[in-house]
């Protein structure tokens, strides 16, 4: 192991926190600085997520899943408490997620004028909580981030977020909700979520026999069979619900569509991930029995959010709530692969974390821009913006047909993977994940078909390009999505020794 | 592995995808596609390399028979992924008729795509259909090939919405990926099914170990791949895609909707003829698929006034004679027909004569500057432009069958193979083939006389032989549909080469029903179509009853569009208002509601005037005491 990574560890947490904290110290008329130092910010976090990833795959721990480096601070040894951070391969390949999404939202976000400061100081701490869960080794300093990644959200939205204007569409419709409502909704729900885990964590404090939090102590530890069947379903519930399991998904398209372009990124490509992780990480290994018994529910709810999503997608006609339902239909997959409890399927499933979040900010990037120059979603009043816009056009293809599944994109190896894994626990529920990406087929199509290809409409003659920023953000993503489609080998092997090692804790 | 085997000809077989692979990536990601000569001059050199590695993989499959390569690709815990080609003569029969109408095409958009502003971009989308294509066909794993599969449908989809800006094109695009992708549907299931009895996706492995799975899974199986070929290849009820696809340039509609990416169906069910052998009620059904597609697709061909969609429906009709070709062989009694020899050897023929027809057909839409044209306005083809007028017949007379063209032989082929099963159905069958031939003869002298004959449109501009670049690849077509037939079943017996043993014999009395249909048809038509002139709706006067149903497609195409519009669109609008009503509304803001709501009727009792207090105290204090006293 080499020693020096511990402290990269620290600092993927530790750098956006701090620069966080620098900010609130810059004066807010400076913007063009807080701006740059926030680029730099996330830049560098992203430059050493890159490394972390690469030296985890380097170092042979993949093989095994082990996790490494490990720091360790006694915290509040009275109550067992303990600051560890450690990642395996999961984790490693979730800090890579969110150093890309957070770089791309970042240089999308220099645009914002309004309160830039406190924006970014929000946004950072953000992708600071969000790295901490991704690494934390103990229950308590787990929730610490999870809470710390939930609260600014409800700012972010509330705040630069933006209500629908109705009269932008040509027919009456009354799906749209105000940002604040958005904003209630989504902290609510996130909240309630993170109470029944609570509830759960201090259930495993109190039934550890050392009365710990540590987590590497308590993966060593077995539960009684009563104690886990009873506290699986609000592992399931809290964390599924951030993850958009259905019928608790409703927040998550309102979020996606209130919040503004950077924050939306994040919040569907990396934050509905803390939820998959959670359940990942403390459903399916601290209590294997309770998944066992649970996951036959989950599978089932998981495949409704699939297929149901999908066709949800499909009656939309806000491009951003189509892009919202899409999410909550791709959730499913991750779901779906969890609950299938075979390495295939989890394999499938951490990959699809990973896939769908680039792919899911990408669209996001360039929705964001759309929405911006148009000032308006309705599918049935853009046409033809191919002619004036063909990066968006381009880029904005890739991520769909990334989305349904195209072999070559990120898409096709995790949704594979998930399919095989699904096949495995049940044909029908597997064919029925096999015929939903066909039904993604139709929707993205449609989607493309409508709002891109076509006549250009004379009020779109003078709607522009994608500007620099935008495209390096979308083309870091396309980079990414491209490359775990052509080669998605190294990526499968960086996770497949920890989600091996967590099945063969199951059986 | 070794350098040794490395350093064998067959291995260059991974470079025929790879050549038109690498002339996408440069073309797009190093931003060639915008210089014109560049992009085309760069993806017909590397087509034409792949033609010439193709013919020097031909030279090594003749002298050393079946080769193949394999390599370990990736392995995890759980799940090995090997890649590898296969050399077989049905691979690379796939892989020259491939590259060589690639080839053709390419050289042909030269001077038909000049002037277009996405000249470049155009070759580009062409490099990556070849190179998907190819990988398609040389594929020893199914997971592989799934993954071709996809991306020709990419391709096909970029080159069908080649002019986006026109909202048919964008929809026909549309229609094309979605309907295909419905058929993979079925496509991809049985693959994983055959992963997960069998623990690979080696075609070879999965073949020899056929034994091991139930029998009834292995014809859900077999019909979940023929649902997937018959997306692909345009089967009733997926045809619907392949007229609507005519709206790509034309050599697109050659290359990719008449010889090659369509017959990818074709090809599969060849290719896994093993799984379907087995599989009586699925090669029955590929039959009846077959054969109704073939009678109703001749109809629609013969209802059509546009010049490339009824090549369209003839190319529907031809892949079901196909499909006929491969059910039943597969049903024969004979040992030998056993094959999929027949339906193959229609596929090659027939690849060569339609492209050349469509190649044609771009001549004349060329002409009249054009992206679609009905046969109408076209005509007068043979005043000046002669070559283009007898390479059309020519083609023609392929496609009818007439002895010597190759269309001729492998109908045979193809007519054989019915009475091969015997009985009551095999004759049936037979019956209903010789009507579909019986078809296409009286459309393609439909076609014939009213594009070569009569006198031009005075507005349109005429139908000239157009240049060089252009004519080169009819002439070559020509060529090749002439003599196909003769050399595959002479010279060169393609039947033995794909299934040892098999040969072409002539057989009287088949060769001269065949002969007598054809032309029976082509007298027909000659009587039936002669006056072009005042004949608009022709069909209409003499298939009164039948012409409503086929001028509207056999309202396959209303009952689609309705079933998505009313059926799975409003569906889909229900759900998504479910999701808001219900779902959001009443339950999630109903429960975030409900404290509210509680408050408000306790609120009622809080209205802060004495009085109201003091009065419910005392009503409290008289109702505790009854109770204490009652008590």
């Amino acid at each position: 192991m080499i020693t020096s990574d511990l402290y990269y560890l620290n600092l993927v947490v530790l750098i956006p926190f701090i620069s966080a904290l620098v900010i609130l110290l810059i004066p807010a008329n400076y913007s063009r600085y807080i701006s740059s130092f926030a680029v730099v910010a996330t830049g560098v976090t992203m430059l050493i997520s890159i490394y972390l990833c690469i030296s985890y795959y380097l170092d042979d721990n993949y093989i095994t899943g082990t996790f490494s480096p490990l720091t360790s601070i006694q915290w509040l040894p009275s109550l067992g408490i303990t600051f560890q951070l450690g990642m395996d391969g999961i984790s490693a390949l979730m800090l890579l997620l969110n150093g890309l999404v957070a770089f791309g939202g970042t240089l999308i976000a220099t645009r914002i004028e309004n309160r830039n400061k406190e924006f970014f100081v929000l946004y950072l701490l953000l992708v600071s909580g969000v790295n901490g869960v991704f690494v934390a080794l103990d229950l308590f300093f787990f929730f610490f981030f999870y809470e710390l990644a939930v609260i600014p959200m409800y700012l972010l939205i509330a705040i630069w977020g933006s209500s629908t204007d109705f009269r932008t569409f040509a027919k009456s419709q009354d799906f749209a909700r105000t940002k604040e409502y958005s904003a209630m909704k989504l902290v609510i729900y996130l909240s309630l979520g993170s109470v029944l885990v609570w509830v759960a964590f201090i259930g495993l404090y109190m039934f550890s026999d050392i009365h710990t939090f540590d987590f590497m102590i308590l993966r060593e530890q077995e539960f009684s069979r009563e104690f886990q069947l009873v506290m699986f379903p609000l592992i399931a519930i809290g964390f599924g619900s951030l993850a958009g399991l259905w019928p608790f998904h409703t927040w998550s398209p309102d979020g996606h569509v209130a919040a503004p372009t950077s924050v939306s990124m994040l919040h569907a490509g990396v934050l509905m991930k803390l939820g998959a992780y959670g359940i990942l990480r403390i459903g399916l290994e601290l209590m294997p029995e309770g998944a066992a018994f649970w996951m036959p529910v989950v599978i089932l709810l998981a495949t409704v959010n699939v297929v149901y999503g999908a066709i949800s997608a499909m009656g939309q006609n806000d491009l951003k709530y189509v892009i919202g339902y899409s999410s909550v239909s791709h959730m499913g997959y991750v779901l779906l692969g969890l609950a299938t409890l075979n390495v295939l399927g989890v394999t499938g499933a951490v990959l699809q974390m990973f896939s769908h979040g680039i792919m899911t900010a990408l669209f996001f990037v360039v929705v964001g821009g759309i929405y911006e120059r148009t000032h308006t979603r309705d599918i049935g009043v853009l046409q033809g913006l191919f002619k004036n816009m063909p990066k968006s056009g381009l880029l904005f293809t890739i991520a769909g047909l990334a989305s349904l599944g195209l072999p070559g994109l990120s898409g096709f190896a995790a949704e594979l993977l998930v399919f095989i894994g699904a096949f495995q626990y049940n044909p029908i529920i597997g064919s029925l994940g096999v015929f939903a990406a066909a039904i993604t087929a139709v929707y993205i199509l449609r989607l493309i078909g409508r709002i891109f290809f076509g006549p250009i409409d004379d009020k779109w003659k003078s709607v522009t390009d994608s500007s620099r920023v935008e495209y390096l953000a979308g083309a870091i993503l396309v980079a990414f999505i491209v490359g775990v489609g052509v080669w998605p080998f190294p990526w499968i092997e960086l996770i497949d020794g920890s989600v091996s090692s967590i099945i063969g804790n199951l059986s | 592995m070794n350098i040794d085997d490395l350093i064998q000809i067959s291995n260059l077989a991974v470079l025929v995808p790879l050549l038109p692979m690498a002339s996408f990536v440069v073309l797009t990601v190093f931003g060639l596609y915008k210089k014109s000569q560049i992009a085309s001059s760069i993806s017909i050199a590397s087509i034409f390399s792949s033609f010439i590695v193709s013919l020097l993989l031909l030279a090594s499959l003749l002298s050393e028979g079946n080769v193949e390569g394999n390599w370990t690709w990736m392995s995890i815990s759980s799940f090995t992924f090997n890649i590898g080609y296969t050399l077989d003569p049905i691979s690379v029969l796939m892989a020259l008729l491939v590259t060589s109408v690639s080839l053709s095409v390419q050289i042909y958009s030269i001077s038909y795509m000049s002037g277009d502003p996405r000249y470049g971009w155009y070759y580009a989308a062409h490099s990556i259909f070849a190179s998907s294509m190819l990988a398609l066909v040389l594929t020893n794993s199914l997971l592989f090939l799934y993954i071709s599969w996809e991306l020709v449908g990419l391709s096909s989809f970029l080159l069908i919405g080649f002019w986006y800006e026109k909202r048919s094109a964008a929809e026909a695009a549309k229609k094309a990926f979605i309907t295909t992708r419905f058929g993979d549907v079925g496509l991809l299931i049985a693959i994983i099914m055959l992963y997960l009895e069998t623990d690979t996706f080696h075609i070879q492995e999965i073949v020899s170990n056929l034994g091991m799975i139930d029998g009834s899974k292995l014809t859900l199986i077999a019909f979940l791949l023929f649902l997937g070929a018959m997306g692909k290849s345009a089967q009733i009820p997926f045809h619907i895609w392949l007229p609507d696809a005519m709206e790509g340039p034309t050599p697109v509609s050659a290359l990719i909707h008449a010889a090659t990416m369509v017959a990818a169906g074709v090809f599969l069910v060849a290719r896994l003829f093993e799984i379907f052998i087995l599989q009586s009620s699925v090669l029955w059904f590929i039959c009846l698929v077959g054969v109704s597609t073939s009678i109703l697709a001749g109809f629609m061909a013969l209802g059509h006034i546009d010049f490339k969609k009824i090549l369209a429906y003839s190319t529907v009709s031809q892949l079901g004679l196909m499909f006929v070709a491969l059910g039943a062989s597969g049903l024969g009694h004979h040992e030998t027909y056993n094959s999929p020899a027949a339906g193959l050897f229609h596929l090659v023929t027939h690849g060569y004569f339609k492209a050349l027809l469509f190649l044609v057909a771009g001549v004349a839409l060329h002409s009249i500057h054009k992206s679609s044209a009905t046969i109408y306005e076209v005509r007068g083809m043979r005043i000046n432009a002669p070559i283009t007028s007898i390479a059309m017949l020519i083609g023609a007379l392929c496609l009818i069958g007439i002895p010597p063209f190759s269309g001729f032989f492998s109908k045979e082929m193809i007519l054989a193979a019915p009475l091969e099963i015997g009985g009551v159905g095999g004759t049936l069958l037979f019956l209903a083939v010789l009507f579909s031939c019986f078809l296409s003869a009286i459309y393609m002298t439909r076609l014939v006389l009213v594009v070569v004959q009569g006198d031009p449109l005075v507005d349109q501009g005429r139908v000239t032989d157009p240049p060089f670049a252009m004519i080169l690849p009819i002439i070559v077509l020509t060529g090749t549909s002439i003599i196909s037939g003769i050399v595959l079943v002479g010279p060169f017996n393609i039947l033995g080469f794909i299934s040892e043993g098999l040969s072409f014999h002539v057989d009287y009395v088949l060769a001269s029903l065949s002969v007598v249909i054809g032309v029976g048809g082509i007298i027909i038509g000659l009587i039936c179509f002669n006056k072009t002139d005042k004949l608009s709706p022709d069909v209409g006067r003499y298939l009164k009853p039948l012409s409503v149903w086929v001028d509207g497609g056999f309202y396959f195409d209303k009952v689609t569009n309705w079933m998505i519009q009313k059926g799975t669109l409003a569906f889909a609008n229900l759900v998504a208002v479910f999701d808001r009503k219900i779902i959001n509304d009443l339950f999630v803001d109903g429960i975030g509601m409900s404290p509210n709501f509680m408050g408000g009727l306790l609120r009622v009792t809080q209205t802060g005037y004495i009085a109201h207090y003091v009065t419910i105290l005392a009503v409290s204090v008289v109702i505790l005491f009854g109770i204490a006293t009652l008590a």
